[in-house]
């Protein structure tokens, strides 16, 4: 501990520190550190206030009470305990006068404070404030703190958001949770920590206590858990549904879970909430991620509200196609499987049509004919992404109906992967539903292969074209960015680094909360539709629909102050320079 | 399983019971339904755990039995509740031999041993009067000590005040919590039901996450808290408050110290015209001595934190004077502290009462100043105060504006001074005189006649012939709403030399079943309180007259203890059903 003793070092002469004032002094990396003489006594503390940063040199003391003049967070001067809520300690150090020279023990700068800052990402979580979760994240972070503790936590913390607090419509907060995780592991520093903060935002909210859930008594088995899930959920009882699921989890049918309650949605009953697919597909990833231990109260809470939320009267264009999708269903039920070719022009000309009925018997016909489920869920996504490319953006674009077609699609590949190829293939219904349902978007129906569009694109190098996209969607040219996102590929140059750019300037953007499924979608589906001659409509429909609902008003702030912030140089500079 | 069989007890036989015909059976005394479901035969308590309607009414679907009146809805064979958190209904093993069907009554029941406490948490969080009368009476009924159902409903309090109220309505809630457990401890425990679901009212509500308040870090005294706690008090910060008051907790041997402090910050002369921190700070000292810190700190660090941090308003001019007064008689009243007078000495009475209700401010804080010059007690002033406002109640004109819950505070306030008094030292009690001084001085509006304390009021004794018959007066002038008569018996009763304390027993019921017991509860705490300490008084009496007149005149008659009185019924198993079957 030798090495330790050495960390006494001389800040100041005693001449430079008069009764009553204060000095800053920078001790490298950028860190300052603040002197304060009272009384004759000298005190050492840091000087970035552990709020915002702001230079603790300028605050005011009495009674041993250091207040920080920018947002008056107080602090006790000696031991450096914060007597405010959602502010961490400031760090002390002790002082000396030797031979007219104060001296101050810096010691070492190893991280401690996890505990705390766990507990401070709490309270932002709980109070929503960006800047508290950006700023404890960033700490974490900079500290080694694993990405997946704090990210359990930001996921337990949702769990009982919305088990105390929302309906059914927080389907949207483990959309931008999971989207958020998901497409932060593609980038690094503050890109990510920009990703991980929109995610904790958008889990951020009150939470309080809640009876605790306890199993249904015995005698019970999963064959009664089951029917009765399933009554609920037709008969919107989303209340009685919750401790059927947490019974299953306790009596070991954890694994049937997920899968029943894919079924129950997509039932012709819930054509029309097809979002249901989309958040239960969510919550199937955070049980992949996460374990059932972690995810339980999030998934049966959120479960019990998505597969038993009320529905409502069917008006007659919905009650028409429940009637069609039932009679499809049993249609499928009694026939025999052929194989046929898949005339793709065909079904998304029928899906477009603007007629249910025939939609629907496309569909039968494509499912009759061995299409696979796969192939039916790469053209729907594709359909989508190119609807979203040729939306005409002069008056209502749609894109809140455009991106839920395109992120439904691809959550039926969840659904396929949990729930089977039955389940999905219904799925497949409720999908062109939704596409028939947004026929007031004015957009033509068309083929998915049409011949290669030639766009004037004059850009020397792949970096210079990177260049012109990016400035086109900082510019807000929603007319010319699909166009030149079209050119970029057709002229050969690589997606990876487009999407890697695009993905940043969403991130970026305050409205990248909002996009955040799109970009997650579109990086996915970029490499599982592979080899479809339309795919690049992703990347365009993406570019534009950013391009468009862009404000130009960042919330990077919050994120590099907080970076700056972990590093412990902030503010101070600002205002000391 | 022989020992098991021989509990079985034949119920019915086959033919009796059809599918989609429920039957309700009475075995031992307790009434049964069974049911023919799909080929099975099932049997379950009949009465609803929800709130006791007969199931056999209900309808069965998919082995879900649903209650016909509020839906709820129960596994039938397991009795697993799908409406409520924790509401299971007990369920029997069935057997059928040859055509007659057996249950075994013994074998089934309650099927988790916390059910209740579920239910208790689970009003506590929605505060629903009939959840909590409910978990309250089966809690009861099954002889868990009431202590137990008590920690509960304080450790719910504290979370529940500190992340969702403020000092007042936390203070507010926490008068019924502390006033619903002591008026319930003056009757006996078959009574005890609407008090305590009155004090469970008064911890229930949304209770939010939030991480446990850590200490201050580093080498910490209790001077420097105190110090900080008095400037945070000064400047409204009541986060750093509470966390001083952890600090000062986890440091250790300084828990006794802390309600001081608080009384000695709330009597500070900026808090004029905020007494009603007087009374929580009350409160929360009671809270203490019953409950003790390791249930209380939660409530007791954070509530302090938020009535010593409370906002306070800019002052008006006549609030901003007597501010100004007060400050000046700081060194006065450090004086008298110093020696406090230890034989009551010549206390005019009615001068005193006379001044205090002059209406005239310096008047008013002449006659405290006066009081204590003259070497009066603290105990005595108050027991003056506590006597003046019953006065005042008992007499006030019922016709435009009463003013019956300012003339309770004034009871109320002026009793809570004894406790300041106890648990914050004499200088604070003093210092408290003037703060409840001001409340009079407000109270001028009030077009009560001044009369003294002294002076001879009616001596009529009631014509009742005995007791019971004097009781009898009493209640039926108040379930009759008769206010103009009510007073004239209540006195008469008392002049009868009947008993005082079984009258006030028998109108703290008659308050706590009709509707604005929430109002009354607090006053009628204070007079058990008072009832006992002005014993030698001759205006003593005027406590229940003001009580009596107040309740009468504020009475709805719409029966608040319907809720206690099903829920005793139900905790019993005689409900509903009984009304329903025959």
């Amino acid at each position: 501990m030798a090495a330790q003793e050495a960390e006494w070092t001389k800040l100041a002469d005693l001449s430079e520190v008069p009764l009553g004032e204060a000095k800053a002094v920078q001790i490298g990396e950028g860190r300052s550190i603040a002197l304060f003489n009272i009384n004759g006594k000298f005190y050492a503390t840091d000087n970035q206030c552990p709020h915002m940063g702001y230079p603790l040199t300028r605050g005011r003391i009495r009674h041993g009470i250091l207040t920080c003049d920018w947002h008056e967070r107080s602090f006790d001067l000696e031991g450096g305990g914060c007597f405010n809520v959602e502010c961490d300690d400031l760090q002390t150090f002790p002082a000396e006068v030797r031979d007219g020279e104060i001296w101050v023990e810096l010691g070492d700068w190893t991280y401690r404070r996890k505990t705390e800052h766990l507990s401070l990402l709490w309270e932002g979580l709980l109070s929503g404030d960006r800047w508290t979760m950006s700023k404890a994240i960033a700490l974490l972070l900079k500290g080694g703190v694993a990405e997946v503790e704090i990210v359990e936590l930001v996921l337990q913390h949702l769990g009982r958001h919305i088990a105390s607090s929302h309906g059914s419509e927080a389907g949207w907060d483990i959309a931008r949770l999971m989207n958020g995780l998901a497409v932060g592991r593609r980038y690094n520093d503050s890109d990510r920590l920009i990703a991980l903060t929109t995610a904790a935002s958008a889990s951020s909210g009150g939470a309080a206590e809640r009876l605790e859930v306890v199993p249904l008594p015995e005698p019970v088995g999963w064959e009664n858990i089951e029917p009765w899930v399933r009554t609920f959920s037709r008969d919107g009882h989303s209340g009685r549904i919750e401790r059927c699921l947490f019974t299953a989890y306790t009596l070991g049918d954890a694994e049937k879970i997920l899968p029943l309650l894919f079924e129950c949605t997509v039932e012709p009953h819930f054509l029309g909430f097809s979002d249901n697919l989309i958040s239960l597909g969510y919550l199937s990833e955070a049980v992949d991620e996460f374990g059932w231990e972690k995810a339980s109260e999030l998934v049966f809470n959120l479960g019990s509200k998505l597969v038993g939320r009320g529905r409502g009267e069917p008006q007659r264009f919905r009650r028409d196609a429940i009637g069609i999708m039932r009679e499809k269903l049993s249609e499928l039920e009694a026939c025999e499987k052929t194989t046929t070719d898949y005339d793709e022009d065909a079904f998304v000309n029928a899906v477009s049509s603007v007629d249910v009925q025939r939609a629907f018997d496309a569909v039968t016909s494509a499912l009759r004919g061995g299409v696979s489920v796969d192939q039916l869920i790469s053209t729907l996504v594709i359909l989508a992404a190119d609807r979203m490319a040729r939306t005409p953006v002069n008056v209502d674009a749609g894109w809140e109906c455009l991106t839920t077609e395109l992120n439904l699609a691809a959550s039926l590949r969840t659904v396929q992967r949990i729930a089977g190829d039955d389940a999905a293939a219904k799925g497949i219904f409720h999908s062109a539903w939704l596409t028939f349902d947004n026929r007031w978007l004015n957009i033509p129906s068309r083929t998915l292969t049409p011949p290669p569009v030639e766009v004037e694109f004059n850009a020397a190098s792949e970096e210079e074209g990177l260049h012109q996209i990016t400035n086109t969607i900082e510019t807000l040219n929603v007319q010319a960015i699909g166009g030149q996102v079209l050119g970029y590929l057709n002229a050969g140059y690589s997606s990876e680094p487009l999407l890697h750019a695009l993905g940043k300037a969403i991130l970026w953007d305050d409205t990248g909360m909002e996009i955040l499924p799109t970009l997650r979608t579109v990086l996915d589906e970029w490499k599982n539709c592979a080899g479809h001659p339309a795919r690049n409509q992703l990347i365009v429909a993406l570019a534009r629909y950013a391009t468009d609902i862009r404000t130009n008003k960042d919330s990077q702030s919050a994120t590099t102050t907080a970076m700056r912030f972990a590093e412990g140089r902030t503010t101070v500079e600002i205002f000391e320079d | 399983m022989l020992s098991a069989s021989s509990n079985f007890v034949k119920v019915a036989t086959l033919d009796q019971l059809a599918e989609g015909k429920p039957r309700a059976v009475n075995v031992e005394g307790q009434s049964i339904a069974l049911f023919k479901h799909n080929g099975g035969i099932y049997a379950t308590d009949n009465q609803c755990p929800h709130m006791g309607y007969p199931l056999t009414r209900g309808r069965v679907r998919g082995g879900v039995l649903t209650c016909d009146w509020h839906g709820w809805s129960y596994d039938m064979r397991g009795g697993g509740c799908f409406t409520g958190g924790c509401d299971d209904l007990a369920t029997f093993p069935v057997e059928v031999r040859e055509n007659d069907i057996y249950i075994d009554i013994a074998g089934g029941g309650s099927k988790r041993d916390d059910a209740h406490f579920l239910l208790l948490q689970e009003g506590m969080l929605f505060g629903d009067n009939w959840t909590l009368s409910k978990a309250v009476a089966i809690i009861l009924a099954r002889g868990v000590a009431e202590s137990d159902v008590l920690n509960r409903l304080v450790r719910h309090a504290g979370r529940h005040f500190v992340t969702e109220l403020d000092a007042r309505e936390g203070g507010r809630q926490l008068a019924n919590l502390v006033n619903g457990v002591k008026v319930a401890s003056q009757y006996e425990p078959e009574d005890r039901l609407i008090p305590l679901m009155m004090a469970a009212a008064g911890a229930s509500g949304r209770a939010g996450d939030r991480p446990s308040v850590a200490r201050l870090p580093g080498a910490i005294t209790w001077e420097k808290l105190e110090r900080w706690i008095r400037v945070f008090s000064a400047d409204r910060e009541w986060e750093g408050i509470e966390k001083c008051l952890i600090t000062a907790r986890r440091l250790g041997g300084h828990d006794d110290k802390i309600i001081p402090l608080a009384y000695e910050c709330i009597v500070e002369p900026f808090f004029l015209g905020h007494s009603d921190s007087l009374l929580y700070i009350g409160y929360l000292a009671e809270l203490l001595e019953q409950f003790g810190w390791e249930v209380s700190e939660e409530l007791v660090c954070g509530l302090t934190a938020k009535v010593l941090g409370r906002g306070r308003g800019a002052p008006d001019e006549i609030r901003r004077e007597a501010i100004g007064k007060l400050e000046s008689l700081a060194d006065f009243v450090a004086d008298i502290a110093a020696n406090p007078p230890s034989e009551t000495s010549d206390f005019d009475e009615d001068v005193f009462a006379a001044g205090l209700v002059s209406g005239d401010l310096d008047d008013t804080f002449d006659t405290i100043t006066n009081a204590l010059k003259s070497g009066a007690g603290i105990d005595q002033i108050v027991q003056t105060m506590v006597l003046l406002g019953a006065d005042r109640m008992a007499r006030t004109p019922a016709s435009m504006s009463p003013g019956w819950w300012e003339l309770g505070q004034e009871i109320t306030l002026s009793s809570s001074i004894r406790k300041a008094l106890r648990f914050g030292g004499y200088q604070v009690a003093a210092k408290a005189l003037y703060h409840v001084a001001w409340e009079f001085f407000s109270n001028r509006w009030l077009n009560i006649r001044q009369m003294p304390l002294s002076a001879p009021r009616s001596t009529a004794p009631s014509d009742a012939p005995n007791e019971d018959a004097g009781i009898e007066d009493v209640i039926s002038a108040i379930e009759t709403v008769q206010i103009q008569e009510v007073g004239r018996v209540t006195r008469g009763y008392l002049n009868g030399d009947f008993s005082g304390d079984r009258l006030l027993a028998e109108l703290g019921q008659c308050i706590l079943r009709d509707d604005n017991g929430w109002d009354i509860l607090h006053t009628l705490r204070t007079a058990f309180d008072e009832w006992k300490l002005c014993e030698d008084h001759p205006a003593r009496n005027q406590l229940l007259v003001g009580l009596a007149r107040w309740t009468t005149d504020e009475r709805k008659n719409t029966n608040s203890d319907s809720a206690a009185k099903t829920a005793l019924r139900f905790a019993k198993g005689e409900t509903a059903v009984d009304l329903y079957e025959q």
